[in-house]
């Protein structure tokens, strides 16, 4: 952070209100760099009681992106009585986004009727562009803080500045602070864009963690916003560009403290071409690092016909991800398949680490000793400077005669037909239609599959359990036919006894009826008395008893309609009885 | 609203179609990779019939991936037991990688029946004799006597049911395809006593439900261990 070169404005008031209404504007700096942030601070102070307006004029090029306001009040007693001060603050951050002399115009307060203002303040602004150049640092190290970083600063750190065309840089963004700058930042910037390289982030923190470094003669605690590794593509001279890192200095729980920006410096990088001496035959530009090849097989012996799974691994450090692993087109003695590459990268802190891993399958067309031959793969060592030939070592694989090479159909070894030949071609046409899903696998089938057995299971159930316990609402049935007939009897004979009183055809009749449901299960209730006769012989009723019966159901019925006159209930009774005690 | 539903279906279809085809001459013109990724497309979507999946080994084998041509071979039977040319194109391929391991064959009530029952709709079959036995145990059980013609009517669905049950022992045969080269082993542990070496290729038939680690399987020689499930690709995850 720059030293900050307060300028204090005069007061402009009248006379009449110096004591009532006075304002004072201050700028964190006197200059600054296009993307700084610098803070305009208004205190204005009055002796009136009111509110107190402070009217902030626009400045191009001076944007407005930040606030706070306060406001103080405190009384006093003295000789001249209570005296009240009102004091308003205002911070304003504003971001300089063009280059020149600012003017900002005299700060205007206002209470009640009085008005002052503030001297008018200027800021110098350089363009971003008129950075002078620094010399680049000695590799790892950083460009010192000047007079006004001397707090707090941004840089960037590379582990070199000289390199070969694909060769790893490790580039920090470290931001360095004073011990006791207390700062919170608001945004850790993206690395720059980088034409010209490959770039893998190594590290991106989300909690900052400091480390203490001197530099020059003073220590710092120093900040790691993000670690990558960037892998030049093009030769020559190119720049990192800087960034900007926007934080807070000196916040609390009660403000949030002054807004202002870092800007590192741009860094300057030489990328060497690699050297066309002494270039081996073969070598790709995308095989620069420090790497290592080696080759092996799952298994040395086989028998004939079985197949042997080759690994060819590319190790070490280095963009591992652009490499290119030495192609294996014919092995002798072995049908060679197309291989299956894998990538495996591993970003530590110290750079890219990795292995590019090819898989081909070999099947042997021969018995006996075969040899995968050592691979080569020319590289240019960027730690060396040199060009290098890695060479893997040759395998020895046993081919055994197989127990079943003579049963297999194979071709003579130096007539080894590249393909299945008697293959089956693939179809131009077909069905797309997928198996349906099959019944057994469905819910709704098994349920369906219940439904059949449990419906007759309970069916059948349901049957008998209504025949067995039925039978109970029979004798029930019974039981009350015959309570009935003998209540009806009850009163037949009651009637016979008071022939004057009560109605012995009535009774007779009900009796009769009664006795019949009971003992013969039939209804007699609207026969004439023939039918009566007809019905009980058919129900099993001896014949005399029946006659009797229609005998005495005539009577009762001449009975009925002639005012009981000739009513014999003793003769009815008689015939009831031996309607019921004849036998059957 | 209907009408859009239907065409969206007969887009469907015809972009499976034009997929299907285009894979077919992706093979043709030796570019087995675009086809993999076509076919696989095509399988996703829910086409996993016996034809994309024959097409699918083809393609697989070209591009190197003999193992993966085996899977999808033996799903493509799978699909279809009927499949000639599916058949032959595995035993063909297995015989190249693996000569010593026995055809496919020798397994289970799947290789024995299959075939037949592909013959017939035993999907239908299943859905008509539980039907059929729902009618009847529904009439049986409302009126109390038997409808007419139910002695035919019964038989008709029992001999649906075992067609069904056939049908589907067939399908819980399960198999799976050796990776790489391993040990058959006497339980499903590493420490057990190995009974014999399954090579890269092999078929074998899966007998229970994989564990977290080792499946329970059986050679075409009969003999029954486990098998690591690293070593192995079940055809019928």
């Amino acid at each position: 952070m720059r030293s900050a070169w307060p300028i204090v404005g005069l007061l402009l008031a009248t006379p009449a209100a110096a004591a009532d209404l006075s304002v004072q504007a201050t700028l964190s700096d006197r200059s600054a760099r296009v993307g700084d942030v610098v803070t305009l601070d208004v205190v204005a102070v009055s002796s009136i009681n009111g509110d107190i307006q402070i009217e902030l004029p626009n400045v191009e090029g001076l944007p407005v992106i930040g606030r706070n306001e306060g406001t103080r009040m405190s009384m006093s007693f003295g000789p001249q009585g209570q005296q009240v001060r009102r004091e308003k603050t205002v911070r304003i951050e504003l971001s300089v986004d063009a280059p020149g002399t600012k003017q900002i115009p005299p700060i205007v307060a206002r209470i009640m009727d009085t008005e002052a203002k503030s001297a008018p303040l200027s800021l110098q602004v350089r363009d971003e562009g008129t950075v002078a150049p620094v010399a680049p640092p000695a590799d790892g190290q950083v460009v010192p803080p000047d007079a006004g970083e001397s707090t707090l600063f941004a840089r960037y750190r590379l582990d070199r500045n000289e390199a070969w065309l694909g060769q790893q840089i490790v580039v920090d963004l470290e931001l360095f602070a004073a011990p006791g700058v207390d700062f919170q930042l608001e945004n850790v910037p993206d690395p720059p864009e980088l034409d010209g390289f490959w770039r893998e982030t190594l590290e991106r923190p989300t909690r900052l963690l400091p480390r203490e470094e001197r530099i020059g003669n003073r220590t710092y605690r120093v900040f790691r916003a993000w670690r990558l590794a960037l892998f030049p593509l093009q030769a020559g001279v190119r720049t990192l560009d800087p960034v900007t890192v926007s934080l807070r200095l000196g916040g609390s729980f009660f403000n949030s403290g002054r807004r202002t920006r870092l800007r590192t410096l741009p860094h300057q990088l030489d990328i060497k071409a690699l050297p066309t001496a002494g270039r081996p035959r073969g070598f790709l530009p995308a095989n620069v690092g420090t790497y290592a090849l080696s080759a092996s097989v799952d298994r040395n012996s086989v028998t004939a016909g079985k197949a042997v799974m080759l690994s060819v691994a590319l190790s070490g450090v280095g963009n591992v991800k652009s490499t290119r692993l030495p192609e294996v087109k014919a092995v002798p003695g072995f049908r060679v398949f197309p291989p299956n590459v894998k990538e495996e990268v591993d970003l530590r802190p110290s750079g890219v680490h990795g292995t590019k891993r090819a898989e081909i399958l070999l099947v042997p067309d021969e018995n006996g000793q075969l040899k995968v031959p050592a691979l080569e793969l020319p590289i240019f060592d960027p730690l060396s400077g040199r060009y290098e030939t890695l060479r893997s070592e040759p395998i020895q694989i046993q081919v055994s005669g197989a127990r079943k090479a003579a049963s297999v159909a194979a071709p003579a070894p130096d007539t080894a037909a590249p393909e299945r030949v008697e293959r089956h071609p693939v179809r131009l046409s077909g069905s797309l239609e997928a198996p349906s899903e099959a019944p057994w696998r469905s819910h709704a089938w098994w349920l369906l599959l219940g439904l059949g057995p449990t419906s007759w299971a309970a069916g059948t159930t349901f049957r008998r359990a209504r025949k067995r316990f039925g039978g109970d609402s029979e004798r029930r049935l019974r039981a009350e036919r015959a309570s009935e007939a003998r209540k009806a009897r009850t009163r037949l004979e009651a009637a016979a006894l008071r022939p004057d009183d009560d109605d012995p055809a009535q009774a007779f009749e009900a009796a009769l009826f009664a006795s019949a449901r009971a003992q013969f299960q039939i209804e007699l209730q609207g026969l004439t008395s023939d039918q009566t006769e007809q019905a009980l012989m058919e129900a099993g009723a001896e014949a005399t008893a029946a006659r009797a019966v229609r005998a005495a159901l005539d009577e009762a019925h001449f009975a009925r309609y002639a005012g009981q006159a000739g009513a014999k209930p003793a003769a009815w009774l008689e015939a009831l009885n031996a309607l019921e005690g004849a036998p059957r | 609203m209907q009408a859009a539903f239907l065409l969206t279906l007969a887009l469907g279809s015809t972009d499976a179609e034009a997929d299907y085809r285009a894979a077919a001459d992706a093979v043709l013109a030796s570019d087995p990779n675009a086809a993999i990724g076509l076919l696989e497309s095509l399988v996703e979507r829910g086409h996993g019939s016996a034809d994309v999946y024959f097409d699918l080994g083809i393609a697989l084998e070209d591009a190197g991936r003999p193992i993966d041509a085996l899977v999808a071979y033996e799903r493509a039977l799978a699909a279809d037991p009927r499949d000639d040319e599916a058949r032959h194109n595995l035993e063909s391929l297995r015989a190249q990688l693996a000569p010593s391991a026995p055809p496919r064959e020798a397994l289970g009530v799947a290789d024995a029946v299959g075939p037949w029952l592909a013959w017939l709709p035993t999907h239908f079959i299943g859905w008509m004799a539980a039907g059929l036995l729902a009618l009847l145990g529904l009439y049986r059980g409302s009126a109390g006597s038997s409808p007419p013609a139910a002695g035919p009517a019964l038989a008709l669905a029992l001999l649906g049911l075992v067609l069904t049950g056939l049908a589907a022992a067939a399908a819980s045969d399960h198999r799976a395809v050796v990776t790489t080269e391993t040990a058959l082993l006497e339980g499903p542990d590493p420490r057990f006593a190995e009974l014999a070496e399954l090579e890269a290729g092999e078929g074998l038939r899966v007998v229970s439900p994989p564990g977290p680690r080792f499946v329970e399987v059986q050679r075409a020689d009969g003999v029954l261990g486990h098998v690591d499930l690293a070593a192995v690709t079940l055809v019928q995850p």
